[in-house]
Parts: structure tokens; sequence; C-alpha cells
């Protein structure tokens, strides 16, 4: 069996014969005040559930973007700091996170590989402000 | 003096009645001394019959025929020996009973007549509904909690269901896998394995491809080259069994333990009852794993026990689907009473791909010897929980040690992600159990199947049309709902033919459908496309990416369907194809109701008109709004003067009364009869006019597929469902887009409501 190895994210395979499976990337946290926006979140409903964390249980928020989503990201935390209007402050960082694909040849099984990919990613502290 | 007897003159001759006679009132005239109404029946005349009768009246108390302490003390030797009953054992009371030995011991798995029972059996029959399926008892739902609470730790917790009903067979010959993968279809698959990593099969009978299909089977090969464990639902266990023992010229062998097949290359044994299966899904499942086991510290585990800890944190990232990884743990019962997790060794967290390619697996779990030794020199309950009393802090380590194996199972089905776990089945309750402490919720075969439709694939077997599984639990399904319809008063039942056009509401007919839907006239069955490669064309074909091409003939393809507008999805649903007129409505409005008409319903009733005698003006028949007639007239309606001075004697007449009541009953009864003679018509010439009409056209939207699942999904919020459609209609719904996806028109077997909803080919193969 022949299993090749790469780390390389700019290799290409043929998309007809070949099938992608993206395993999901590993979260930082798992507590309640991280939160992960994707494309399919929907902000508004999103910015209400982070404000009431910040009322209620926590002093700071984490909100992270991934790829494609870190404009969403960020326009959501500067949305959410509109609505606390200055009782809020923000830090921002980027990085880069280290993602999985498994590619599967449908033709011939034997020919799989495993390979990292390389994603951006934003991630946004949103503290209350020392009054 | 004489003192001699009188001399008796001896009669020559007696007469036997009256000597009868005489001796028979003399016996009377005895018994009415000796044993009367005062007496205790039966005391003198024939003796003492218990213990007690020896005792002087006044000495005897109650309960004595049952408590030898109630006699005194002299006499409790003797009472002793009358007091052993001569009937049954009294039945042991009902706390014994129900004493889990005892039950399991009584009923156990060898009671195969009644279901076998799983080794979590009697924990899950104090808390689930127990059904009969596929032989086995199996939970169904939960009484405690609902269906919502198990979603939500799906998604966010763990969840634990029992799947050790699957069974084990082990197959032993030279080169055992390439033999098995005989029977397997490549194309199929869609996943390789490495090394001794469990992947997912497509069973076909060979030779008969694309007919044929038996069911998907998980294969675990060991290191061992000749050996290989397949995994198989017990449903689809004869029909592999029957091809595989015919292909391979096995004949079945007598074994006590379990059954075997045996030729002179190889040997398959079925082995269901010395390993359990359990299955951990949600996010958090590897956590709680770790959390409720104790590792035996041995030297040659601890690189699979560092992995293992490595990854627990992680979501299934660092781990390839399929990927095993074998422990050494000690006794469950041992973390039971933990309030603080067990403290297991910090390990760094490994990102490395190619973790097993580097690493020799030390798989002990399918060392039989092994695992026998472990439970043999298991405790019994009683001696752990003696043992574990007298230490302070408890038992912490037992002279089993067990070997269990995880295979993570990571296929992006989100309710279905987690990890299976074997473990040898002595110590699978205390392992659920210690899982259960832990707050891993237990859930049932309903779960089950609601979490396949929550990830959007195919539940074998209740979701296969193909297989004889399928077929068996399709026919199974037929016959539940044929007899709860016929069950129901004729004015309650559904009228599906006459009202609302479903030509078959409690089956599928895809023979028939495919055979409506093929353009030459040939006898065609119908088989379902498994091909991946395929069925990523057909799927590119409908995104408008690549023309389709025409497929086989009879070929099923298997869909998802989104809902889009309102509808909620059942089971039995026709996929139609939407007129152009449709399209345009959903275009406009996509909750505009499109409804199957009736022929009845387009006929033109004429409208009465009431006419007027010439001359006369229509007067306003319409009132002013809130106005109220002072006429007193207005209101009243006549009476019956008969009615009013009907004699009242005639009403108490018995004899007119009971007439009148049995001319009712007779009235009604001849309606009954002539109503059921009618219905009975109408129902023939219904009958008549459902055979004689083409499955395809008979409802007013083409029909292309059926529905075999569907629901409201509750975390999607909108209606999906899973179904198949002919791949002959493919060209027919390829240009139907709705904001670049393929709408069809969705229609339940209950309903003449049409609602659209976006289909996309399934491209994930069917699991076990």
């Amino acid at each position: 069996m022949a299993i090749r190895m790469t780390t390389t994210p700019s290799k290409r395979f043929d998309e007809k014969t070949n099938e992608i499976k993206r395993r999901p990337p590993v979260k930082p946290s798992t507590d309640p005040n991280h939160i992960y926006i994707t494309r399919k979140t929907n902000i508004e409903s999103q910015v209400k559930s982070a404000e009431t964390v910040l009322n209620n249980s926590f002093d700071e928020v984490f909100i992270h973007g991934l790829g494609a989503s870190i404009n969403k990201a960020l326009v959501f935390a500067l949305e959410l700091e509109r609505r606390f209007g200055g009782s809020v402050q923000s830090d921002i960082q980027t990085s880069t996170v280290q993602c999985t694909d498994d590619i599967v040849s449908l033709g011939e099984l034997e020919q799989t590989e495993t390979r990292h990919r390389y994603i951006s990613a934003v991630h946004v502290h949103l503290y209350r402000a020392a009054s | 003096m004489d003192i001699s007897r009188p001399v008796v003159e001896k009669p020559k001759f007696i007469s036997v009645e009256k000597f009868v006679e005489a001796r028979t009132n003399s016996i009377v005239q005895l018994l009415k001394a000796i044993d009367n109404d005062a007496l205790v029946s039966g005391e003198v005349t024939k003796g003492p019959r218990t213990a007690a009768q020896r005792l002087p009246r006044h000495m005897r108390r109650r309960a004595m025929a049952y408590d030898v302490r109630r006699f005194p003390r002299t006499m409790r030797d003797f009472a002793a020996s009358h007091l052993i009953s001569k009937h049954a054992k009294k039945c042991p009371s009902r706390f014994a009973r129900r004493k889990t030995a005892n039950s399991r011991n009584k009923f156990g798995r060898s009671n195969s007549t009644n279901g076998i029972w799983l080794s979590t059996h009697v924990w899950h029959a104090k808390r689930f509904r127990m059904i009969r399926k596929w032989g086995f008892k199996l939970p169904d739902r939960s009484f405690q909690r609902g269906f919502r609470a198990i979603l939500r730790d799906s998604n966010k917790n763990c969840v634990i269901r029992d799947r050790s009903y699957y069974t084990c067979i082990t197959i032993e010959c030279t080169d055992a896998y390439s033999k098995v993968c005989e029977f397997s279809r490549k194309e199929c698959r869609g996943r390789t394995s490495r090394g001794e990593e469990e992947e997912c099969h497509q069973l076909y009978t060979p030779g008969e491809y694309p007919f044929g299909y038996i069911g998907p089977a998980r294969f675990q090969k060991t290191s061992n080259e000749n050996e290989l464990n397949v995994w198989i639902h017990p449903s689809s266990k004869p029909q592999f069994l029957k091809a595989f023992s015919e292909f391979h010229g096995l004949k079945k062998t007598e074994n006590e333990e379990m059954d075997q097949f045996k030729s002179s290359e190889m040997t398959v044994s079925i082995d269901i009852q010395h390993v359990a299966r359990f299955h951990l899904s949600g996010p958090k499942c590897l956590k709680k794993l770790r959390d409720s086991i104790r590792f035996v510290e041995e030297e040659r585990f601890q690189g699979e026990h560092d992995r293992f800890l490595s990854v627990a944190d992680s979501v299934f990232n660092s781990n390839r689907d399929g990927e095993v990884i074998y422990l050494l743990i000690e006794d469950p019962r041992t973390n039971w009473d933990r309030k603080s997790d067990p403290d297991h060794k910090k390990v760094k967290k490994e990102e490395e791909i190619d973790w097993r390619g580097k690493n020799k697996p030390v798989n002990d779990f399918w060392n039989r010897e092994f695992r026998e030794k472990a439970v043999e020199k298991r405790m019994s309950d009683a001696e752990y929980q003696k043992k574990n009393a007298d230490k302070i802090l408890g038992v912490v380590s037992t002279e089993a040690k067990i070997p269990i194996l995880l295979i993570i199972r990571n296929e992006g089905l989100k309710a279905l992600d987690g990890v299976d776990i074997l473990i040898p089945e002595p110590f699978s309750k205390d392992f659920w159990v210690s899982l259960q402490r832990r707050g891993v919720r237990a859930s049932g075969l309903r779960d089950e199947y609601a979490a396949h439709l929550e990830s959007k694939t195919l539940y074998f077997p209740i979701d296969d049309v193909e297989s004889e599984a399928g077929r068996a639990s399709g026919e199974a399904m037929k016959k539940e709902l044929q007899e709860k319809y016929d069950g129901k008063p004729h004015n309650r039942r559904c009228k599906h033919w006459s009202a609302l056009r479903v030509k078959y509401p409690f089956e599928y007919k895809w023979n028939e459908l495919v055979k409506n839907w093929e353009e030459e006239e040939a006898e065609k069955r119908a088989f379902v496309c498994r091909d991946l490669q395929k069925l990523r064309e057909i799927q590119d074909g409908l995104m408008g990416r690549s023309e389709i091409r025409k497929q086989e003939n009879g070929m099923l393809i298997p869909v998802k369907l989104q809902f889009f507008g309102r509808g909620r999805p059942k089971k039995f649903g026709m996929i139609c194809i939407p007129s152009m007129e449709d399209l345009i409505s959903i275009r406009r409005n996509r909750n505009k109701e499109i409804i199957q008409k009736t022929p009845d319903s387009d006929e033109i009733i004429p409208m009465e008109v009431e006419e007027f005698p010439e001359g006369e003006e229509e007067v306003p028949r319409k009132r002013l709004e809130g106005f109220v007639s002072l006429d007193a007239a207005a209101n009243e309606k006549p009476i019956s003067l008969k009615w009013l001075f009907e004699e009242t004697t005639r009403l108490d007449d018995r004899t007119t009364k009971r007439k009148r009541v049995n001319r009712k009953k007779k009235e009604s009864k001849k309606r009954r009869k002539l109503e059921y003679e009618k219905r009975k018509e109408e129902l023939a010439s219904e009958e008549a006019e459902r055979e004689t009409t083409n499955y395809r056209f008979s409802a007013n939207r083409e029909i292309i597929g059926r529905l075999v699942a569907g629901e409201q999904s509750v975390l999607a919020g909108h209606g999906q469902a899973i179904g198949y459609i002919c791949a002959a209609a493919l060209s027919r719904i390829a240009s139907n887009y709705h904001k670049t996806k393929t709408v069809v028109l969705v229609r339940n077997s209950t309903s003449k409501y049409y609602h659209p909803a976006y289909v996309t080919i399934l491209k994930t193969a069917i699991q076990i």
C-alpha cells in the first residue's frame, strides 16, 4: 500500500477522482465565552447571545474567525463594541491554524493521503473597560 | 338354673336386603355419635390429618400449619415433619426475583425465542421501553428524559448506545482479507484503511452486482494476516452467511460455544456473546471516556495510553476515521464511586499525522486467551463490595486487567461521530455503569434513527430498500401500518386513492416505478446506485457543471431533500416533478399552496339560481349590520298540534315502545347492510381503477421517487428527508432551479399539499 505523506498545502489533486474530507479544526476552548464565527453564523442573533454572556456571566468574550469568516468576525466584534458604547475594549490578534485533510482517491483506494492545511485566523478579545 | 342363653333359632335363610338395611341403620347411629357437627369433620373417623389435630382444642393456635414455633416445644420435632408441604415450592420473594443475578441466570442470553438479552439489559429494562428486534431485546426509548435532552447531549456533551447486537464474524484462512473482499465492492467504499484500522464495506453477492446487495459491514484486520473480524448487522447476517458459505463451500459444524462454518481451508466462527460493543458520540466523548477509566501501568501499553491521553481533549482533529487504540484498564468498578477524576499522566499534545505508522499496535484484545484470563480473574460483585468496604480509599486495583479497544468514528456526520468501544462481555455492564456515573447519556434505537436523519444518512436496515434485511423491514412496516389502518372505523380512514390519489400508501413498489420510467419495455428490477464516483458525476450534472448521461436501466439514486418553505416530510412521501407554473409560483412565494386535485373536484357543479316570479322585484336580502328585527313573528316556528297533544297513554304502552325500538333496530340494520354493500362496491371499483392506473402518472404531478425517512429537523429548523429517485427522471429535474439549487415537489401520503424542496445527491455510503 502506497501512502504518501506531505505537509505542503499547495499540492493539487483531481477533484473528479478524489474526494477531500476535512477534519474539523481544533477549538482553543469550549467555554461559553468563546464565540466561533462561521460563514453560516447569523450575526444579529449571535450578538444578542454574546450580549447576555457579557452582561450576566463573564467580563470578557473571545471571538474567533477562521479563513473566509475573518471579515465577519471583525464585523461582529465591532457591532458588539458599538452596542456597549465604549464600556468594552478590544484587542485583536491574528494567527495561523493548522487543519488536517484526508484525500481519498475514489478509483484506486490504495492511494490515500493526509495533509495539513494552514488557515489564517483572527481572535478578538473583548473585555469590560476598567472604570 | 339354666343360665345358658336362650336358644336362638338360627334362620336358615337371610334376606340380604333386610340385613344390609339393618346394618346401615346401626352404622348411621354410630356415626351420629362420633362424627357430628359439633366436632371437627373427620377428626375421629379419619384420624388426625395434621399435627395440630393431635393437640387438645384449647392448645391449638392460629398459623400452626405454617409455623413450627407455634407448637409446644415437646411436639416440635414431630410437627416439623408434618409441616413440609407436598405441593410445589413457594415462589421466591419479589425482592429475590428481581435481583439482577437471578434474573439474568434465569432468562439470560440463551432465551432467544423472546429475544436475546444484551449485557446491559437489566439496566436498560428499568429505564427504557424494550422492543424485540432482529432477534434481540433492544432499548427503544427512554422513560426518563425525552428526545430533546438526548439531542442536546449529542451536540454538546456525550451520548452512548449499546450496539452489542452487532455480530462479530471471525474468518480464519490464508489471506482472509482478500477472500472476504470478493464480497465487497471497491467503488462503493470511498475510504481506505491503513494497517489495522476498521473500515466500512458494502457487501454484495459476488457476480450479481449491481444487484444482490447484502448490507454494510465493518472489517477489522488484526496483525495476523490469516484472520479477519467482520462486524455485521444481525438482520443481514443470514444472507451474508448463506452467500459466503455457498461461495466457499462451507459446512455448519456443531459447537457448544458458538456457531461455526468450516471447510478444509477456512473456518468462520460467529461470536455474539463474548464481546460487547458500545457507541459513544458527541464532542466530549473521549474526555468522558478518559475520566471513567483507570489505566494499568504496563510498559507494552504505555505508547497506546499516551496516544489516547494526547487526543482525548481534541474533537477528532488528530484522528483518522477508523483508527484503533488498544488500552489495558483496571476493573471499571474501581472508578464508580470516585468524586474526582482519576489522575492521568500529563501528556503533550501530538500533531502527528501518521502515528499508527510509527507505532506497532499491541493487539492483545484479539487474543482470546488474554481476554479469558481477565474474565477468569474477575471478582464477583459480593466479593468486590466486601473488599471495597474494608479499605478507606476503596479498591484501586484488582487482579483482572481488561483489554479494551477503541475505534475512532470520524466520518463528518455530526450526530454520529465519536468512538466505538469493544470490551469483554462480563465487564461491559460495569463499564457501562462507570460511564453513566460520569454523566454520559444513554439512548435507544429511536434516538439512533433520529441521529441518522439529523446527519442526513441512511439507517440500515430500515432505510434500505434492496437487501433482504431492508425488504423484510419494509414488509413488517407495511403489515403494521395496514393493520392500524384497517382497525380504524371506515369514516375515519384516510381516503388514499379517492381523495389523494396515492397508489401505494404503505409500500414503495420500486420495481413498478422504475418500469414506468423506462422507455424500453423490459422486465427490470430496481437497484440502488452506491458507486460514489458515479454519484459525484450525477451531482455535478444536477449542478450544471457537466452533462447528465444516461444511466443504467432500473437505477435508483439516494437523495437528500431540504425543505425551504413549509412542510414536514414523512416516510412514504412522494417526490414529484414540478410543472412550469409551480416553479413560477414557488419563485414568487415559496409558501404558496400547491394542491393535489381529484377528478371529482374538476367537475363543474351548476350553481343554484333562485327564480323570482315575473313582475316582482328582487328584494335585497342583506340586512344592515347590527339590525335587530322588532317583528315578533320573525323567529317563530310552527309546531305541530298533533305532537303537542299526543296522548300520554300511548307513550307508556310498553308493547308499542318495544315495537318502535325493534323497528328502528331493523331499519338501522338494513341501512348498515346496504351501506356496507355500497362501500364494498365502491371499494372494488376504486381498487380496479387503482390497479389500472400508471404509478408514475397516478397523481397530478409525475412521481419520480419516494421518501424513506423524513422529519422536521430540530437542529436546522426546517423539514429534511431522505429518499430514492429514478435515474431516468434526472434529466427532467435538472433544469428546475431555484437560487442555483434543484427543486422538486414533495407530498406526504396523507396530504394533498405539495411542498417545494431542494434535492441533492446523497454521496455518503450507508454505514453501521
